[in-house]
Protein backbone atom coordinates (compact mmCIF):
# COMPACT_ATOMS: atom_id res chain seq x y z
CA UNK A 1 0.00 0.00 0.00
CA UNK A 2 1.10 3.44 -0.57
CA UNK A 3 2.64 5.53 1.76
CA UNK A 4 0.54 8.25 1.43
CA UNK A 5 -2.32 6.43 2.19
CA UNK A 6 -0.83 5.79 5.53
CA UNK A 7 -0.29 9.76 5.97
CA UNK A 8 -3.53 10.56 4.82
CA UNK A 9 -5.07 8.19 7.76
CA UNK A 10 -2.07 9.91 10.02
CA UNK A 11 -3.75 13.43 9.21
CA UNK A 12 -7.12 12.21 10.21
CA UNK A 13 -6.02 10.72 13.45
CA UNK A 14 -3.37 14.00 14.13
CA UNK A 15 -6.10 16.65 13.35
CA UNK A 16 -8.75 14.48 16.05
CA UNK A 17 -5.28 14.69 18.36
CA UNK A 18 -5.29 18.11 18.04
CA UNK A 19 -9.14 19.19 19.13
CA UNK A 20 -8.55 17.19 21.69
CA UNK A 21 -5.47 18.88 23.01
CA UNK A 22 -6.91 22.32 22.14
CA UNK A 23 -8.74 22.80 25.33
CA UNK A 24 -5.80 21.42 28.17
CA UNK A 25 -3.72 23.30 26.24
CA UNK A 26 -6.39 26.70 27.18
CA UNK A 27 -7.12 25.93 30.63
CA UNK A 28 -2.59 25.74 31.37
CA UNK A 29 -2.34 28.69 29.28
CA UNK A 30 -4.44 30.92 30.62
CA UNK A 31 -5.31 29.28 34.18
CA UNK A 32 -2.02 27.45 34.93
CA UNK A 33 -4.81 24.84 35.33
CA UNK A 34 -4.06 21.52 34.40
CA UNK A 35 -7.23 19.11 33.67
CA UNK A 36 -6.32 15.80 32.93
CA UNK A 37 -9.91 15.06 33.21
CA UNK A 38 -10.26 16.56 29.79
CA UNK A 39 -10.50 13.03 28.59
CA UNK A 40 -12.97 11.93 30.95
CA UNK A 41 -14.97 14.60 29.69
CA UNK A 42 -14.60 14.61 26.00
CA UNK A 43 -15.53 10.61 26.51
CA UNK A 44 -18.71 11.94 28.55
CA UNK A 45 -19.89 14.29 25.28
CA UNK A 46 -19.12 11.43 22.96
CA UNK A 47 -21.43 9.56 25.30
CA UNK A 48 -23.83 12.98 24.53
CA UNK A 49 -23.41 12.34 20.80
CA UNK A 50 -24.38 8.77 21.09
CA UNK A 51 -27.65 9.23 23.00
CA UNK A 52 -28.75 11.84 20.79
CA UNK A 53 -27.91 9.54 17.91
CA UNK A 54 -29.93 6.34 19.50
CA UNK A 55 -32.55 8.15 21.09
CA UNK A 56 -33.31 11.61 18.41
CA UNK A 57 -31.27 9.86 15.35
CA UNK A 58 -29.78 13.21 15.20
CA UNK A 59 -26.68 12.79 12.95
CA UNK A 60 -23.20 13.39 14.92
CA UNK A 61 -21.93 16.56 12.95
CA UNK A 62 -25.47 18.13 13.83
CA UNK A 63 -25.20 17.08 17.63
CA UNK A 64 -22.41 19.16 17.82
CA UNK A 65 -24.00 22.72 19.03
CA UNK A 66 -25.72 20.70 21.23
CA UNK A 67 -23.03 19.01 22.79
CA UNK A 68 -21.01 22.39 23.19
CA UNK A 69 -24.15 23.93 25.26
CA UNK A 70 -23.69 20.74 27.46
CA UNK A 71 -20.44 20.71 27.97
CA UNK A 72 -20.10 24.59 28.02
CA UNK A 73 -22.93 23.84 32.23
CA UNK A 74 -20.47 21.37 32.89
CA UNK A 75 -17.60 23.28 32.83
CA UNK A 76 -18.76 26.07 34.41
CA UNK A 77 -20.89 23.55 37.07
CA UNK A 78 -17.14 22.27 37.73
CA UNK A 79 -15.67 25.30 37.69
CA UNK A 80 -17.54 26.50 40.55
CA UNK A 81 -17.61 23.58 42.20
CA UNK A 82 -14.35 22.69 42.13
CA UNK A 83 -11.67 24.88 40.31
CA UNK A 84 -12.61 28.28 41.61
CA UNK A 85 -11.31 27.51 44.96
CA UNK A 86 -7.77 27.16 43.27
CA UNK A 87 -7.33 30.87 42.45
CA UNK A 88 -5.87 32.47 45.36
CA UNK A 89 -2.61 30.09 45.00
CA UNK A 90 0.00 31.09 42.95
CA UNK A 91 0.34 30.09 39.60
CA UNK A 92 2.73 26.83 40.43
CA UNK A 93 -0.01 25.77 43.34
CA UNK A 94 -2.18 26.14 41.22
CA UNK A 95 -1.07 23.27 38.37
CA UNK A 96 -0.07 20.38 41.80
CA UNK A 97 -4.09 21.44 43.48
CA UNK A 98 -5.47 21.33 39.53
CA UNK A 99 -3.78 17.81 38.91
CA UNK A 100 -5.53 16.06 42.20
CA UNK A 101 -8.16 17.53 41.43
CA UNK A 102 -9.12 16.40 37.78
CA UNK A 103 -7.41 12.80 38.86
CA UNK A 104 -10.57 12.59 41.31
CA UNK A 105 -12.60 13.58 38.66
CA UNK A 106 -11.29 11.39 36.23
CA UNK A 107 -12.29 8.01 38.73
CA UNK A 108 -15.72 10.17 39.21
CA UNK A 109 -16.31 10.18 35.92
CA UNK A 110 -15.62 7.17 34.79
CA UNK A 111 -17.44 5.15 37.34
CA UNK A 112 -20.42 7.29 36.48
CA UNK A 113 -19.82 5.96 33.02
CA UNK A 114 -19.67 2.62 33.87
CA UNK A 115 -23.12 3.13 36.27
CA UNK A 116 -24.77 4.56 33.14
CA UNK A 117 -23.71 2.67 30.33
CA UNK A 118 -21.90 -0.22 31.09
CA UNK A 119 -18.19 -1.02 30.54
CA UNK A 120 -19.21 -2.32 26.65
CA UNK A 121 -17.51 -0.61 23.95
CA UNK A 122 -19.87 1.85 21.79
CA UNK A 123 -19.83 3.75 18.50
CA UNK A 124 -22.17 5.82 16.14
CA UNK A 125 -22.97 4.34 12.95
CA UNK A 126 -24.14 6.46 10.34
CA UNK A 127 -25.13 5.87 6.96
CA UNK A 128 -21.65 7.28 6.19
CA UNK A 129 -19.77 5.73 8.56
CA UNK A 130 -17.13 3.98 6.18
CA UNK A 131 -17.46 5.03 3.35
CA UNK A 132 -14.56 7.06 1.07
CA UNK A 133 -14.17 8.92 -1.54
CA UNK A 134 -11.64 7.85 -4.10
CA UNK A 135 -9.24 10.38 -5.16
CA UNK A 136 -6.39 9.30 -8.12
CA UNK A 137 -5.94 6.03 -6.25
CA UNK A 138 -6.30 7.25 -2.59
CA UNK A 139 -9.14 6.75 -0.26
CA UNK A 140 -9.95 9.54 1.65
CA UNK A 141 -12.95 8.25 4.41
CA UNK A 142 -15.93 10.82 5.08
CA UNK A 143 -15.46 10.91 8.69
CA UNK A 144 -11.90 11.49 8.09
CA UNK A 145 -12.43 14.84 5.61
CA UNK A 146 -15.35 16.02 8.22
CA UNK A 147 -12.31 15.59 10.90
CA UNK A 148 -9.98 17.83 9.54
CA UNK A 149 -12.83 20.03 8.49
CA UNK A 150 -13.69 20.25 11.60
CA UNK A 151 -10.30 20.45 13.13
CA UNK A 152 -9.61 23.87 11.02
CA UNK A 153 -13.07 25.52 12.05
CA UNK A 154 -12.75 24.94 15.37
CA UNK A 155 -8.50 26.68 15.82
CA UNK A 156 -10.01 29.77 13.18
CA UNK A 157 -12.68 30.21 15.13
CA UNK A 158 -11.05 29.93 18.34
CA UNK A 159 -7.94 31.97 17.07
CA UNK A 160 -10.57 34.54 15.70
CA UNK A 161 -12.02 34.56 19.04
CA UNK A 162 -8.65 35.52 21.12
CA UNK A 163 -7.52 37.67 18.82
CA UNK A 164 -10.58 39.84 17.38
CA UNK A 165 -13.06 39.98 20.14
CA UNK A 166 -12.51 42.32 22.71
CA UNK A 167 -13.07 39.11 25.05
CA UNK A 168 -10.82 37.20 24.04
CA UNK A 169 -7.81 39.89 24.65
CA UNK A 170 -8.89 40.05 28.28
CA UNK A 171 -8.55 35.89 28.27
CA UNK A 172 -5.02 36.80 26.85
CA UNK A 173 -4.37 39.16 29.15
CA UNK A 174 -5.13 37.53 31.96
CA UNK A 175 -3.05 34.62 31.15
CA UNK A 176 -0.33 36.83 30.59
CA UNK A 177 -0.20 39.27 33.51
CA UNK A 178 -3.77 38.29 35.54
CA UNK A 179 -2.74 40.97 38.40
CA UNK A 180 -2.31 43.70 35.90
CA UNK A 181 -5.51 42.60 34.43
CA UNK A 182 -7.64 43.18 37.13
CA UNK A 183 -6.02 47.05 36.83
CA UNK A 184 -7.56 47.46 32.89
CA UNK A 185 -10.57 46.79 34.93
CA UNK A 186 -11.55 42.89 33.53
CA UNK A 187 -13.14 41.09 36.31
CA UNK A 188 -10.64 38.04 36.13
CA UNK A 189 -12.83 35.69 38.09
CA UNK A 190 -15.46 35.94 35.19
CA UNK A 191 -12.83 35.67 33.23
CA UNK A 192 -11.51 32.25 34.85
CA UNK A 193 -15.22 30.64 34.55
CA UNK A 194 -15.65 31.73 31.22
CA UNK A 195 -11.93 30.33 30.13
CA UNK A 196 -12.51 27.27 31.80
CA UNK A 197 -16.00 26.37 30.67
CA UNK A 198 -14.51 27.28 27.08
CA UNK A 199 -11.56 24.90 27.45
CA UNK A 200 -14.33 22.20 28.28
CA UNK A 201 -16.72 23.19 24.98
CA UNK A 202 -14.18 22.99 22.82
CA UNK A 203 -13.91 19.81 23.01
CA UNK A 204 -17.25 19.23 21.47
CA UNK A 205 -16.19 18.28 17.94
CA UNK A 206 -13.88 15.83 19.08
CA UNK A 207 -16.71 14.21 21.04
CA UNK A 208 -18.63 13.85 18.40
CA UNK A 209 -15.87 12.15 16.47
CA UNK A 210 -14.75 9.75 18.58
CA UNK A 211 -18.02 8.70 19.25
CA UNK A 212 -17.91 7.67 15.77
CA UNK A 213 -14.55 5.67 16.43
CA UNK A 214 -15.04 3.53 19.90
CA UNK A 215 -16.57 4.73 23.20
CA UNK A 216 -15.98 3.15 26.43
CA UNK A 217 -15.48 4.35 29.73
CA UNK A 218 -12.14 3.20 30.46
CA UNK A 219 -10.54 5.17 26.90
CA UNK A 220 -10.43 8.43 28.87
CA UNK A 221 -6.81 8.52 29.84
CA UNK A 222 -5.86 7.56 26.54
CA UNK A 223 -7.03 10.86 25.00
CA UNK A 224 -5.58 12.45 27.57
CA UNK A 225 -2.54 11.27 27.09
CA UNK A 226 -2.28 12.01 23.66
CA UNK A 227 -3.52 15.84 24.90
CA UNK A 228 -0.76 16.08 27.27
CA UNK A 229 1.49 14.60 24.52
CA UNK A 230 0.60 17.94 22.10
CA UNK A 231 1.19 20.13 24.99
CA UNK A 232 4.35 19.76 24.98
CA UNK A 233 4.73 19.20 21.34
CA UNK A 234 3.73 22.20 21.12
CA UNK A 235 5.26 24.09 24.07
CA UNK A 236 3.23 24.87 26.72
CA UNK A 237 0.55 27.39 26.39
CA UNK A 238 1.03 27.55 22.33
CA UNK A 239 -2.32 27.41 21.45
CA UNK A 240 -1.45 27.89 17.75
CA UNK A 241 0.82 25.11 17.51
CA UNK A 242 -2.02 22.51 18.68
CA UNK A 243 -3.09 21.72 15.40
CA UNK A 244 0.40 21.44 13.50
CA UNK A 245 1.77 19.60 16.80
CA UNK A 246 -1.56 16.91 15.98
CA UNK A 247 -0.78 16.50 12.37
CA UNK A 248 2.83 16.11 13.17
CA UNK A 249 2.04 13.47 15.43
CA UNK A 250 -0.44 11.48 13.72
CA UNK A 251 1.91 11.74 10.48
CA UNK A 252 4.87 9.60 12.67
CA UNK A 253 2.40 7.32 14.38
CA UNK A 254 1.46 6.33 10.67
CA UNK A 255 4.68 6.54 8.96
CA UNK A 256 5.82 4.10 11.98
CA UNK A 257 2.78 1.72 11.45
CA UNK A 258 4.06 1.94 7.52
CA UNK A 259 7.78 0.75 8.58
CA UNK A 260 7.29 -1.47 11.77
CA UNK A 261 3.48 -2.42 11.87
CA UNK A 262 0.13 -1.29 13.97
CA UNK A 263 1.18 -2.64 16.98
CA UNK A 264 3.80 0.24 17.50
CA UNK A 265 1.63 2.93 16.88
CA UNK A 266 1.62 4.16 20.00
CA UNK A 267 5.32 3.51 20.88
CA UNK A 268 6.19 6.03 18.09
CA UNK A 269 4.27 8.76 20.00
CA UNK A 270 5.81 8.21 22.98
CA UNK A 271 8.90 8.60 21.15
CA UNK A 272 8.94 11.52 20.38
CA UNK A 273 7.48 12.93 22.84
CA UNK A 274 10.39 11.65 25.54
CA UNK A 275 12.84 12.84 22.44
CA UNK A 276 10.94 16.05 22.63
CA UNK A 277 11.12 16.49 26.33
CA UNK A 278 15.00 15.35 26.33
CA UNK A 279 16.28 18.28 23.65
CA UNK A 280 13.85 21.23 22.98
CA UNK A 281 11.93 21.06 26.36
CA UNK A 282 10.39 24.34 24.98
CA UNK A 283 8.08 22.60 22.05
CA UNK A 284 8.59 21.99 18.55
CA UNK A 285 7.03 25.17 17.27
CA UNK A 286 8.86 28.88 17.01
CA UNK A 287 7.76 31.91 19.18
CA UNK A 288 6.81 32.16 22.55
CA UNK A 289 3.31 31.83 23.90
CA UNK A 290 0.68 32.39 21.78
CA UNK A 291 -2.38 33.07 24.43
CA UNK B 1 -11.51 63.24 46.55
CA UNK B 2 -9.54 60.65 47.95
CA UNK B 3 -9.46 59.83 51.76
CA UNK B 4 -6.95 57.19 52.93
CA UNK B 5 -8.09 56.81 56.78
CA UNK B 6 -5.74 55.17 59.40
CA UNK B 7 -5.31 52.15 57.32
CA UNK B 8 -3.23 49.24 58.50
CA UNK B 9 -2.44 46.66 55.48
CA UNK B 10 -0.40 42.99 56.66
CA UNK B 11 1.02 40.53 54.04
CA UNK B 12 0.15 37.40 55.29
CA UNK B 13 0.85 38.10 60.04
CA UNK B 14 3.61 40.75 58.52
CA UNK B 15 1.84 43.96 59.17
CA UNK B 16 3.45 46.48 56.05
CA UNK B 17 1.45 50.14 56.68
CA UNK B 18 0.40 51.86 60.32
CA UNK B 19 -2.20 53.90 60.12
CA UNK B 20 -1.40 55.63 57.24
CA UNK B 21 -3.55 58.37 56.53
CA UNK B 22 -3.64 60.22 52.82
CA UNK B 23 -5.73 62.90 51.34
CA UNK B 24 -5.55 63.27 47.58
CA UNK B 25 -7.94 66.73 46.64
CA UNK B 26 -9.67 66.92 43.05
CA UNK B 27 -7.14 68.04 40.27
CA UNK B 28 -3.99 67.51 42.74
CA UNK B 29 -0.61 66.24 42.33
CA UNK B 30 0.42 64.29 45.47
CA UNK B 31 3.60 62.58 46.23
CA UNK B 32 4.33 59.99 48.12
CA UNK B 33 8.09 59.48 48.77
CA UNK B 34 10.50 57.25 51.09
CA UNK B 35 12.70 54.61 50.51
CA UNK B 36 13.03 51.19 49.04
CA UNK B 37 10.98 48.72 51.46
CA UNK B 38 9.26 51.83 52.99
CA UNK B 39 5.42 50.43 51.83
CA UNK B 40 5.15 52.84 49.19
CA UNK B 41 4.08 50.26 46.68
CA UNK B 42 1.48 48.49 49.75
CA UNK B 43 -0.04 51.74 49.84
CA UNK B 44 -0.41 51.67 46.29
CA UNK B 45 -1.66 48.52 45.65
CA UNK B 46 -4.27 49.02 48.58
CA UNK B 47 -6.11 52.02 46.91
CA UNK B 48 -6.16 50.05 43.98
CA UNK B 49 -7.87 47.11 45.48
CA UNK B 50 -5.20 44.64 44.82
CA UNK B 51 -4.76 44.30 48.63
CA UNK B 52 -7.02 44.89 51.43
CA UNK B 53 -6.52 47.14 54.56
CA UNK B 54 -7.08 45.17 58.02
CA UNK B 55 -8.69 48.83 59.52
CA UNK B 56 -9.14 51.95 58.45
CA UNK B 57 -10.84 52.98 55.29
CA UNK B 58 -10.52 54.45 51.78
CA UNK B 59 -12.99 56.53 50.92
CA UNK B 60 -13.50 58.49 47.51
CA UNK B 61 -15.91 60.55 46.80
CA UNK B 62 -18.12 59.73 48.91
CA UNK B 63 -18.32 56.00 48.59
CA UNK B 64 -16.26 53.19 50.93
CA UNK B 65 -14.18 51.52 47.97
CA UNK B 66 -11.17 49.85 50.60
CA UNK B 67 -13.22 46.64 49.96
CA UNK B 68 -13.96 46.70 46.77
CA UNK B 69 -12.58 44.29 43.79
CA UNK B 70 -9.94 45.69 41.67
CA UNK B 71 -11.76 46.15 38.40
CA UNK B 72 -14.40 47.71 40.80
CA UNK B 73 -11.99 50.71 41.76
CA UNK B 74 -10.69 51.49 37.98
CA UNK B 75 -14.60 51.44 36.95
CA UNK B 76 -14.80 54.21 39.48
CA UNK B 77 -12.27 56.13 38.29
CA UNK B 78 -8.97 55.49 39.55
CA UNK B 79 -5.84 53.90 37.64
CA UNK B 80 -3.24 52.62 38.55
CA UNK B 81 0.70 52.35 36.57
CA UNK B 82 2.21 49.46 38.55
CA UNK B 83 5.67 49.18 39.59
CA UNK B 84 7.36 47.61 36.38
CA UNK B 85 5.24 48.45 34.36
CA UNK B 86 3.38 45.08 34.26
CA UNK B 87 2.45 45.02 30.26
CA UNK B 88 1.12 42.40 28.46
CA UNK B 89 4.31 41.42 26.56
CA UNK B 90 3.08 39.09 24.05
CA UNK B 91 0.08 42.01 23.03
CA UNK B 92 1.28 44.92 20.32
CA UNK B 93 1.06 48.47 21.12
CA UNK B 94 -2.79 48.62 20.31
CA UNK B 95 -4.27 45.84 22.05
CA UNK B 96 -2.69 46.95 25.26
CA UNK B 97 -3.95 50.78 25.02
CA UNK B 98 -7.42 48.73 23.81
CA UNK B 99 -7.42 46.78 27.03
CA UNK B 100 -6.92 49.88 28.92
CA UNK B 101 -10.29 50.88 27.63
CA UNK B 102 -11.63 47.46 28.43
CA UNK B 103 -14.85 49.22 30.58
CA UNK B 104 -17.93 50.17 28.37
CA UNK B 105 -17.81 53.32 29.06
CA UNK B 106 -13.83 54.05 28.60
CA UNK B 107 -14.79 51.26 25.31
CA UNK B 108 -17.45 53.80 23.64
CA UNK B 109 -15.32 56.85 24.02
CA UNK B 110 -11.80 55.04 22.51
CA UNK B 111 -11.22 56.39 19.57
CA UNK B 112 -11.27 59.75 20.87
CA UNK B 113 -8.96 58.98 23.93
CA UNK B 114 -6.23 56.90 21.85
CA UNK B 115 -6.28 60.38 19.55
CA UNK B 116 -5.47 62.28 22.81
CA UNK B 117 -2.50 59.61 23.66
CA UNK B 118 -1.05 59.83 20.04
CA UNK B 119 -0.95 63.74 20.44
CA UNK B 120 0.85 63.32 23.82
CA UNK B 121 2.95 60.11 23.21
CA UNK B 122 3.43 59.49 19.55
CA UNK B 123 5.89 57.89 19.67
CA UNK B 124 3.00 54.84 20.49
CA UNK B 125 1.53 55.81 17.35
CA UNK B 126 4.94 54.74 15.08
CA UNK B 127 5.10 51.31 17.18
CA UNK B 128 1.38 50.83 17.14
CA UNK B 129 1.75 47.41 15.79
CA UNK B 130 4.76 46.41 17.54
CA UNK B 131 4.65 43.54 20.47
CA UNK B 132 5.07 45.80 23.69
CA UNK B 133 8.17 43.39 24.83
CA UNK B 134 9.97 44.83 21.94
CA UNK B 135 9.66 48.17 22.97
CA UNK B 136 12.96 50.27 24.36
CA UNK B 137 12.22 50.83 28.30
CA UNK B 138 11.22 54.34 27.93
CA UNK B 139 8.35 53.46 25.47
CA UNK B 140 7.08 50.63 27.39
CA UNK B 141 6.67 53.28 30.11
CA UNK B 142 5.00 55.43 28.06
CA UNK B 143 2.96 53.17 26.98
CA UNK B 144 2.03 51.93 30.62
CA UNK B 145 1.10 54.93 31.70
CA UNK B 146 -0.76 55.88 28.37
CA UNK B 147 -2.73 52.48 28.86
CA UNK B 148 -3.94 53.83 32.27
CA UNK B 149 -5.22 56.90 30.92
CA UNK B 150 -6.68 55.00 28.29
CA UNK B 151 -9.86 53.94 31.31
CA UNK B 152 -10.47 57.94 31.21
CA UNK B 153 -9.24 57.99 35.07
CA UNK B 154 -9.79 61.06 37.61
CA UNK B 155 -7.26 59.80 39.77
CA UNK B 156 -3.73 57.99 38.32
CA UNK B 157 -1.34 56.54 40.56
CA UNK B 158 1.71 56.07 39.22
CA UNK B 159 4.26 53.51 41.22
CA UNK B 160 7.85 54.04 40.74
CA UNK B 161 7.61 55.04 36.71
CA UNK B 162 10.99 56.67 36.73
CA UNK B 163 12.80 53.45 38.13
CA UNK B 164 15.28 52.13 35.35
CA UNK B 165 15.25 54.86 32.61
CA UNK B 166 17.52 57.61 31.70
CA UNK B 167 17.63 61.08 33.24
CA UNK B 168 16.37 62.61 29.80
CA UNK B 169 13.36 60.48 29.50
CA UNK B 170 12.60 60.87 33.02
CA UNK B 171 12.30 64.47 32.72
CA UNK B 172 10.51 63.90 29.21
CA UNK B 173 7.97 61.79 30.76
CA UNK B 174 7.31 63.87 33.90
CA UNK B 175 6.48 66.98 31.65
CA UNK B 176 4.43 65.26 29.99
CA UNK B 177 2.99 63.60 33.73
CA UNK B 178 2.46 67.17 35.06
CA UNK B 179 0.32 68.69 31.59
CA UNK B 180 -1.81 65.93 32.11
CA UNK B 181 -2.44 66.93 35.45
CA UNK B 182 -2.66 70.34 34.90
CA UNK B 183 -4.53 70.69 31.17
CA UNK B 184 -6.68 67.45 31.62
CA UNK B 185 -7.13 67.90 35.67
CA UNK B 186 -6.23 64.71 36.19
CA UNK B 187 -5.85 64.06 40.03
CA UNK B 188 -2.12 61.88 40.11
CA UNK B 189 -0.56 60.04 43.23
CA UNK B 190 2.60 59.57 42.56
CA UNK B 191 5.23 57.16 44.43
CA UNK B 192 8.86 57.77 44.08
CA UNK B 193 11.79 57.07 45.52
CA UNK B 194 13.86 60.27 43.26
CA UNK B 195 12.51 62.59 46.03
CA UNK B 196 13.84 65.60 44.48
CA UNK B 197 11.99 65.19 41.37
CA UNK B 198 8.71 63.97 42.52
CA UNK B 199 8.75 67.05 45.69
CA UNK B 200 9.70 69.80 42.57
CA UNK B 201 6.11 68.94 40.69
CA UNK B 202 3.77 67.88 43.13
CA UNK B 203 1.36 70.29 45.10
CA UNK B 204 2.09 68.13 48.30
CA UNK B 205 3.86 65.21 49.66
CA UNK B 206 4.19 62.88 52.36
CA UNK B 207 6.94 60.95 53.56
CA UNK B 208 6.92 57.47 54.59
CA UNK B 209 9.30 55.36 56.45
CA UNK B 210 9.02 51.66 57.74
CA UNK B 211 5.39 52.05 57.22
CA UNK B 212 4.32 55.34 58.80
CA UNK B 213 3.97 58.70 57.78
CA UNK B 214 6.62 60.65 59.22
CA UNK B 215 6.03 64.61 57.41
CA UNK B 216 3.69 65.72 55.30
CA UNK B 217 3.17 69.18 53.85
CA UNK B 218 3.53 71.19 50.76
CA UNK B 219 5.85 69.42 48.48
CA UNK B 220 8.55 72.62 47.91
CA UNK B 221 8.46 73.66 51.78
CA UNK B 222 9.25 69.82 52.40
CA UNK B 223 11.74 69.73 49.47
CA UNK B 224 13.66 72.99 52.01
CA UNK B 225 13.09 70.43 55.67
CA UNK B 226 15.36 69.57 57.51
CA UNK B 227 14.19 65.61 57.51
CA UNK B 228 14.40 65.61 53.89
CA UNK B 229 17.50 67.40 53.79
CA UNK B 230 18.86 64.48 55.97
CA UNK B 231 17.22 61.18 55.14
CA UNK B 232 17.27 62.17 51.55
CA UNK B 233 19.10 64.50 49.78
CA UNK B 234 23.06 63.91 48.94
CA UNK B 235 21.85 60.17 48.94
CA UNK B 236 21.43 58.46 45.32
CA UNK B 237 18.50 56.52 45.96
CA UNK B 238 19.20 52.84 45.57
CA UNK B 239 17.90 51.71 42.24
CA UNK B 240 15.90 48.05 42.05
CA UNK B 241 13.49 47.95 44.68
CA UNK B 242 11.57 45.57 45.03
CA UNK B 243 8.68 45.74 47.87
Amino acid sequence: MDILQFAIYGLINGALYGMVALGLSLAYGIMGYLNVAQGHLIILGAYGSYLLFRIWEVDPFLSIPILMILLFILGVVLYMAVYSWLLKFPVISRLKSSLLISFGLMLVFENIAILLWTADERAVTTFYSGKVLVLSGLRLPYIGLGTIALAIVVVVALHLFLTKTYFGKAIRATAQDWEASQLMGINVARTYLVSFALSILIAAPAATVISMRVISPGIGVEWTNYGLVLVILAGVGNINAILPAGLFLGLIEAISVYLVGAPYTGMAGLLVFVLVLLFKPQGLFRGRASL
Amino acid sequence: MLKIDGIDVYYGDLQALWGVSITVKDGEMVALVGSNGAGKSTLLKTISGLLRPRRGSIIYQGMRIDQQDAHKIVEAGISMVPEGRRLFPDMSVIENLELGAYLAQARQAKDKTLRWIYDIFPILRERETQLARTLSGGEQQMLAIARALMSQPKILLLDEITLGLSPLIVDNIFDVIKQINELNNIAIFVVEQNVVLALEISDTAYLIENGRIIGQGEAKALLRSKEVKDAYLGITPASGETD
